[in-house]
């Protein structure tokens, strides 16, 4: 790849355009010969200028390296900061749809649902916090187990008569 | 490159850059220096046609040549005899932020500023360098559309060939030459226009020959 050199002059254009050209690139150079405005009182030339400013940053890519790490992390964090959010939110809109249902009123197959969902998960976060181990597995698995769980508790059938390989003890561990 | 009608030939003063891009990126100084000697000036040139302020063409300029040390010492670039291009679009694009911040916070300017710069400008055009037709052409250029003059402001501004303007604006050669071509009619109707709106016999001089 070559530089042409051109000092400012340019290329004729053919045709009728040339004069356009012309005056074009006088325009040009007074433009570039603007940059004499700012010339501090050092004499020090625009060359001088942006090269002072760009030199800091020679050799540094550690900089970039930096601002590219804190944004992607800023962008993560931005990201699980909405997600968190919007689970919030749709915990919130499920309580205050159980809590605004009457038992009497009649309700929706959708309220059912919704409604049931919204049991399920208060009823493993209080077998969770009762038996105060952190929560592993899926979602789903546990809210099979809260349902199972609470059909257990709701039958009169005891914890004891649960078979042993369906519900192992916690009291072990 | 591939040889383009009316586009400047590679002469004596022909320089390759490549050595000097691969040592600006290791850090080195001088590399550094001679690529703001190759190409500061014709940045600024290129954001001066659009702020009509040099204050603040050369603080884009620095801004340009930051993001060049940045963006080489990170290895951002892979040289492919494109440097140029690469270069005036990062210009581009900074020039185009500024003048969208510009829009939205009207930017206010010390009229100690604009005193000293209207009187460099009447320094200039006493010594004939700042001719009437040169403010008419920039009033001309106004009223182009912002594509048609961004093609014209690259290439004689910025003084890039017709192969670097295509690829720096992502067309095809003969696309952009043709899209030149239009612009630069476009902008001779535009005066031809004014002329013949102007009183006969008053400042004909100014007036450009088709």
């Amino acid at each position: 790849m070559t530089h042409n050199n051109r000092d400012m002059t340019f290329p004729e254009e053919h045709g009728e355009n040339r004069e356009m050209s012309e005056l074009l690139a006088r325009m040009a150079r007074g433009d570039a010969d603007s940059a004499r405005e700012t010339d501090s009182a050092s004499g020090r030339t625009l060359e001088d200028r942006v090269f002072a400013s760009t030199v800091s940053m020679v050799g540094r890519p550690e900089v970039v390296a930096t601002i590219g790490a804190s944004r992607s992390l800023v962008r993560v964090w931005r990201v699980a900061a909405v997600i968190g959010l919007v689970a919030l939110g749709g915990v919130f809109y499920n309580i205050a749809i159980s809590r605004s249902s009457s038992p009497a009123s009649p309700t929706t197959p959708t309220k059912s649902v919704a409604k049931a969902s919204a049991e399920d998960v208060e009823f493993v976060l209080a077998a969770v916090s009762l038996l105060d181990e952190p929560l592993g597995g899926s979602l789903d698995d546990a809210i099979s187990d809260a349902t199972k769980l609470r059909d257990t508790v709701g039958s009169d059938r005891t914890f004891s008569s649960e078979p042993a390989e369906d519900k192992p003890s916690k009291q072990g561990v | 490159m591939k040889a383009v009608p009316g586009d400047p030939k590679p002469g004596s003063e022909a320089i390759d850059v490549t050595p000097i891009l691969v040592a600006a990126s290791r850090g080195d100084q001088d590399a550094w220096r001679r690529i703001v000697d190759l190409y500061a000036r014709r940045v600024f040139a290129l954001a001066q046609a659009r702020m009509r302020n040099p204050e603040v063409a050369e603080e884009i300029a620095q801004s340009v040549f930051a993001t060049l040390a940045v963006k080489l010492g990170a290895g951002g670039y892979v040289e492919r005899g494109k440097f140029e291009p690469w270069l005036f679009r990062i210009a581009s694009n900074r020039i185009r932020d500024e003048l969208r911040r510009r829009q939205r916070h009207a930017v206010a300017q010390d009229p100690e500023t604009i005193d000293r710069r209207e009187g460099v400008r009447a320094a200039r055009a006493s010594e004939g360098s700042d001719t009437e037709q040169i403010e008419r052409l920039r009033w001309a250029m106004g009223q182009l559309t912002e594509a048609d003059r961004e093609v014209i402001e690259l290439r004689h501004h910025g003084q890039l060939s017709f192969q670097q303007l295509a690829e720096s604006l992502d067309e095809p050669l003969g696309t952009l030459l043709a899209r030149h071509h239009r612009a630069l009619a476009k902008l001779r109707s535009i005066l031809e226009s004014a002329d013949a709106r102007r009183p006969s016999g008053v400042g004909r001089e100014g007036r450009f020959e088709a």
